[in-house]
C-alpha cells in the first residue's frame, strides 16, 4: 500500500466505508475498488486487505457469505449489524483525526488555533 | 481470458505446494488470483508467472496472518464456551447428580463414572487431534482445525498440569471440579462440531 504507514491505521474504515456503500464485496473488488476511488494512487495488497478484513470478521463487524461463481468459489463479506454501528463510529474518529491533523499541518486554516 | 477449471487447479496446487493448508484460504485467494488473471489478455501460465514474482510473497504473509488470527479466534471462543449458558447447565446437572448419589452411599461408583467420563472426554478430543495431524494429514478448515488444535492442547495441558486428587481433599469440591471440567469438555466436544457443519454449510461441503 501506498505510504503505507500513514494509511495502515485506517485501512478498516476504508474497507467498512466501503461496505457500507457497496453491501457486499469480495477481496479483489474492495482492491480495484479503492484503486479506481483514488485513480490508482492508493494499490491495496494481499498481505495488507485480507488480514483486516479477517481481523474485522473474527471481531463479528464482518459476516461472510460464499457463493459460486462461475467455476469457483467466492467470499463475500458484508457489515453485520454491530459492524454497521462500528463504521459510524470510526468514520466520525477518522474525520475528526484528519481535521486534526489539517489544523496541525497547516494553522493558517484555522485561526483560532494561532499564536 | 477466462480460467479453466484445470487452472483453477493449478493454482490451487501451486499455493498448496506453497505451505497454504487451509481449504478456506485457498479458496479465497484461488479466487482472487484468477479474478486478477481473467483481466489479463496474454497467455495463462505467462500471466500467472507475472502475478507470482509480483505478489507471492504478499500472499504468503497474509495466509500466516490468517493462520495466527485464527488460532486467537479459537482460543477466544474456547473461553467465551465458559459463559454460555449450557456449561452451566451440565455443570449443575453432573454436580447435582454426584451430590444425590453420595448421599446414598454411592461415593465410589461418583467418583469411578467421573474419572472414566473425563478420560473419555479427553481421550476423544485428544486421540482425535493426532489422528487428524499423524494419520489423516487432510486439509481442513482454519477455523476448525486451530479450534481442535486450541482445544487438544487446552485438555493436555489440564490433564497433566493439574491433579484433582491431591489438590482437593473434600469429595465435594473433587464432584465439583469433575462436573466443572467434564462441562467444559462436553462444551468444547459441542462447539467443534459447531464449527465444523457452520465451514461445511459455507463452503457446500
Amino acid at each position: 500500500m501506498k505510504n503505507s504507514q500513514l494509511y495502515k491505521g485506517s485501512l478498516t474504515t476504508i474497507i467498512m466505508k466501503l461496505l457500507e456503500e457497496n453491501g457486499r464485496m469480495y477481496g479483489y473488488e474492495i482492491t480495484q475498488k479503492v484503486k479506481s476511488i483514488t485513480k490508482g494512487e492508493l494499490n491495496i495488497t494481499e498481505g495488507a486487505l485480507y488480514p483486516a478484513l479477517h481481523k474485522l470478521e473474527g471481531e463479528g463487524l464482518l459476516d461472510v457469505e460464499v457463493e459460486k461463481v462461475g467455476n469457483r468459489l467466492r467470499k463475500y463479506y458484508k457489515l453485520t449489524e454491530d459492524g454497521q454501528k462500528e463504521t459510524v463510529n470510526r468514520l466520525a474518529e477518522l474525520e475528526e483525526f484528519i481535521k486534526n491533523m489539517q489544523t496541525l499541518v497547516n494553522p493558517k486554516i484555522n485561526p483560532d488555533l494561532q499564536f | 481470458m477466462q480460467v479453466t477449471d484445470n487452472q483453477l487447479k493449478f493454482i490451487d496446487q501451486y499455493l498448496e505446494n506453497s505451505g497454504i493448508k487451509y481449504l478456506d484460504i485457498r479458496y479465497e485467494m484461488t479466487d482472487h488470483i484468477a479474478t486478477a488473471l481473467e483481466e489479463k489478455e496474454g497467455v495463462f501460465y505467462d500471466e500467472f508467472q507475472a502475478y507470482m514474482v509480483k505478489n507471492k510473497a504478499e500472499l504468503l504473509s497474509s495466509a500466516k496472518k490468517f493462520s495466527k488470527a485464527a488460532t486467537i479466534r479459537a482460543f477466544k471462543m474456547l473461553v467465551k464456551g465458559l459463559v454460555k449458558p449450557q456449561f452451566y447447565i451440565v455443570a449443575t446437572i453432573l454436580f447435582t447428580v454426584a451430590l444425590l448419589l453420595n448421599q446414598r452411599g454411592y461415593n465410589d461408583a461418583v467418583f469411578t463414572g467421573f474419572t472414566i467420563l473425563y478420560f473419555l472426554l479427553c481421550g476423544v478430543i485428544f486421540s482425535s487431534y493426532v489422528h487428524m495431524v499423524v494419520i489423516n494429514k487432510k486439509p481442513e478448515w482454519s477455523g476448525v482445525n486451530r479450534f481442535h488444535y486450541a482445544a487438544a492442547l487446552t485438555v493436555y495441558i489440564l490433564f497433566l498440569a493439574v491433579k484433582p486428587q491431591t489438590i482437593f481433599t473434600d469429595d465435594i469440591y473433587l464432584f465439583l471440579y469433575y462436573a466443572v471440567i467434564i462441562s467444559f469438555v462436553v462444551m468444547i466436544i459441542s462447539s467443534y462440531l459447531k464449527l465444523k457443519k457452520m465451514y461445511k454449510l459455507r463452503f457446500n461441503e
